[in-house]
């Protein structure tokens, strides 16, 4: 619109003008004030914003709470548990201690789990054993296990290994097991398809 | 976009005279400001009975239909999609059609597609009063009802649009800027709100953020552009004087839309802290635009303000919606942060917004436009009417306002303090607020009834005057 817009076409009952603009204006006050608030906003989102950070959710806290941070041993043992609870508690028991009369080993104290190296439980859990097998001077012989490597992923498994491993109320205290230990065992077993270990086939695993 | 020069082509010979513009918009934007204000009326209605439950909860016991989680979001989506959105495109309707000096393209099929819009309504409303509401702020309405209604939206914005394509007036006057604003914008933020939460069905957090984006820019961009389009269209007319200051004006426009889309998120619960934050500084910085444009609306009116109070009926309307629209802003960036979550408070918002912004200047634009496209006088026929759905409107708006925003501080106080009681404090000991509020949309009911009241008589006697065939 402009100023000169004086109707020109033919507008017979009211000759009505449509709102026109004046000449010059602009101010810069706007834009200052801008930079003032602008200045306030940055130091509020600093103090509030909690560093832009998605796991942030308290204003005026720069990281999360910590149990957020755990450590992947930590969260690799509290996910191992909830596994365990599910997979394995049915048969060697929330202790761990197993079952003499049911004829289920115990995996407290095991010198089957209690190893250097975590090869022969990952093998285990993988493929499960069967036949006569010796743990803790008692002998058993049941073949209930059930083969978990097409029901646990390498990071599932690993973190079962974790909790069984490193279980401090069971007594037993060995360290982490990776996902990457699990895959070169799950690979290097492939061949075995769905048949299970023996306690003879897995002597000779260190 | 515009300067102060003069447009080198002038309305071209092409250009059709004020009448044919009029004749082309009278089916279509009628149509469409009648059923908003009916909508106005009924929506009013149901937040009344709505509102009354908050202090009786006994009140229409026993019927799941009318109790308040279903007559609430009911009341609110009548009034936002049935009145505020329709008497919008009445509005953008007109001023395209006006100020391109052009005819609207194709009005039956604008008046079709506004039909169409208002069953989508009414089959959302009773959607949700049939318990299929979707839970999402201002998105109530079941997929059912939000497609056509989406549907029918495209058809009158395409035609609005083509509409201002064909203008014979270049130069694109303020208002027409933000009517494309919000023309543009209303249909991305609304797919991609529906998009994400009920075609996509977003995580829960993702949803509260998507919800609240869409609810604060359909405020705050979408109907206060429509009503800066009203504001700077009405107020140089009704005081006579060019636009003063128009780089102010730009500046407002582009800071507006630049900051607006961020504001409203600042009182989300249980999401990353980072999103409050930046939405509360928004509220706060959204005061620059609002004030640049206001300002600039003061400088055009100032010295002339009484003077158009009393003698234009338009006029007193749009001073009471900018002066809501400054206060909103400002309240909205002082209290808007974590004192206030959880209470009265945010509802106050919507509402003023809703009614009191976009409400009174879109009633007062009416008392405009109805008058010329039906008796083709410039006061609709009955002054006492005009004066009472002013008046009725003014109380209804304040009335909801003001109850909301006190039972809202009432409320941050309870939560402010471990010793208050909670019940007695924040709940019952609202109630008087919550009185206030059924008074207000009683009044704000009166006020659209008055005005239909008004429209009718006009289009009986424009009927009359043209032998009872014309319209
Ligand atoms: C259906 C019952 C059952 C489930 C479930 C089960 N086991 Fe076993 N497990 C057995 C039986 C029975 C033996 C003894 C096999 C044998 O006699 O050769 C055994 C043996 C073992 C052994 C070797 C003996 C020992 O006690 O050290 C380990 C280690 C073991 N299971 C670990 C696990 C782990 C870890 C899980 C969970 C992922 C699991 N088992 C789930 C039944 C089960």
């Amino acid at each position: 619109m402009s100023k000169n817009k004086k109707q020109p076409a033919p507008a017979p009952e009211r000759a009505e003008t449509e709102p026109t603009i004046a000449a010059g204006g602009g101010s810069a006050w706007p834009f200052v004030l801008l930079g003032v608030i602008l200045f306030g906003c940055f130091l509020h989102v600093e103090n509030t914003g909690g560093a832009f950070r998605a796991d942030v959710y308290q204003a005026g806290m720069k990281t999360p709470p910590p149990q957020a941070d755990e450590p992947p041993e930590v969260k690799a043992f509290k996910r191992g548990a909830q596994l365990y609870a599910a997979g394995c508690a049915g048969c060697h028991q929330a202790t761990g201690l197993g079952s003499a009369p049911l004829n289920f080993p115990p995996l407290a104290g095991s010198e089957w789990v209690l190893r250097e190296k975590p090869d022969r439980l990952v093998r285990i859990i993988l493929n499960a054993i069967e036949g006569p097998i010796t743990v803790k001077q008692v002998a058993y012989d049941n073949n209930a296990m059930l083969q978990f490597k097409d029901i646990y992923s390498d990071e599932d498994i690993a973190a079962i290994a974790t909790f069984v491993r490193g279980n401090a109320e069971w007594g037993n205290s060995f360290g982490f097991v990776t996902p990457q230990q699990v895959k070169v065992i799950r690979d290097a077993s492939a061949s075995m398809g769905s048949q299970k270990w023996r306690a003879e086939t897995l002597a000779p695993i260190p | 976009m515009t300067t102060a020069q003069p447009s080198s082509q002038t309305a071209c010979a092409a250009a059709p005279s004020v009448a044919e513009v009029e004749a082309s918009c009278r089916l279509p934007v009628l149509f469409l400001a009648f059923s908003g204000a009916a909508w106005l009326c009924a929506g009013a209605v149901l937040a009344l009975l709505a509102s009354v439950q908050l202090y009786q909860p006994a009140f229409m016991e026993g019927c799941a239909w009318v109790t308040y989680g279903r007559l609430r979001p009911a009341a609110v989506n009548a009034l936002t999609y049935g009145f505020a959105l329709q008497t919008a495109f009445a509005l953008a309707l007109w001023l395209i059609a006006r100020l391109g000096r052009v005819e609207l393209v194709a009005p039956l099929g604008l008046t079709i597609a506004a039909k169409f819009w208002n069953i989508a309504v009414t089959v959302g409303v009773f959607g949700i009063l049939a318990g299929d509401a979707t839970g999402f702020d201002l998105l109530e309405f079941p997929l059912y009802a939000a497609l056509p209604l989406f549907a029918s939206y495209a058809c009158i914005a395409a035609w609005a649009l083509v509409t201002l394509h064909r203008r014979t007036e270049r130069e694109l006057y303020v208002s027409l800027w933000f009517v494309l604003a919000a023309l543009l914008w209303f249909p991305w933020i609304l797919s991609t709100a529906q998009g994400l939460l009920l075609g996509w069905q977003v995580p829960g957090v993702v949803q509260a953020i998507v919800a609240g984006w869409f609810g604060n820019n359909l405020l705050q961009i979408v109907l206060t552009s429509f009503t800066l389009a009203v504001l700077f269209y009405f107020v140089p007319k009704a005081v006579k004087r060019p636009l003063a200051n128009p780089g102010l004006v730009s500046a407002g426009f582009w800071l507006l839309l630049l900051i607006g889309g961020w504001c409203g998120l600042s009182q989300l619960a249980a999401v990353p802290a980072w999103i409050p934050s930046v939405s509360g500084a928004a509220n706060v910085l959204v005061i620059v635009p609002v004030l640049a444009l206001l300002v600039s609306l003061w400088q055009t009116a100032d010295g002339k303000i009484a003077e158009s109070w009393k003698s234009n009926a338009t006029f007193r309307f749009l001073l009471v919606a900018a002066i809501l629209l400054l206060g909103v802003t400002l309240c909205t960036a002082v209290f808007g942060g974590h004192y206030t979550q959880f209470t009265f408070f945010a509802t106050a918002r919507t509402d003023i917004v809703l009614l009191g912004v976009f409400g009174l200047a879109a009633l007062g634009a009416l008392h405009y436009i109805v008058p010329r496209l039906t008796t083709g006088e410039d006061e609709l026929p009955s002054e006492g009417l005009s004066d009472l759905a002013f008046w009725a409107a003014l109380f209804g708006v304040l009335a909801v306002g003001i109850g909301f925003s006190l039972a809202g501080f009432k409320q941050a106080a309870v939560g402010a303090s471990a010793e208050s009681k909670f019940l007695e404090g924040a709940v019952t000991g609202v109630a008087s607020n919550l009185k206030l509020v059924t008074v207000g949309y009683g009044a704000m009911a009166v006020a659209a009834l008055a005005f239909l009241v008004n429209f009718g008589l006009a289009a009986r006697r424009c009927c009359l005057d043209c032998c009872g065939g014309a319209r």
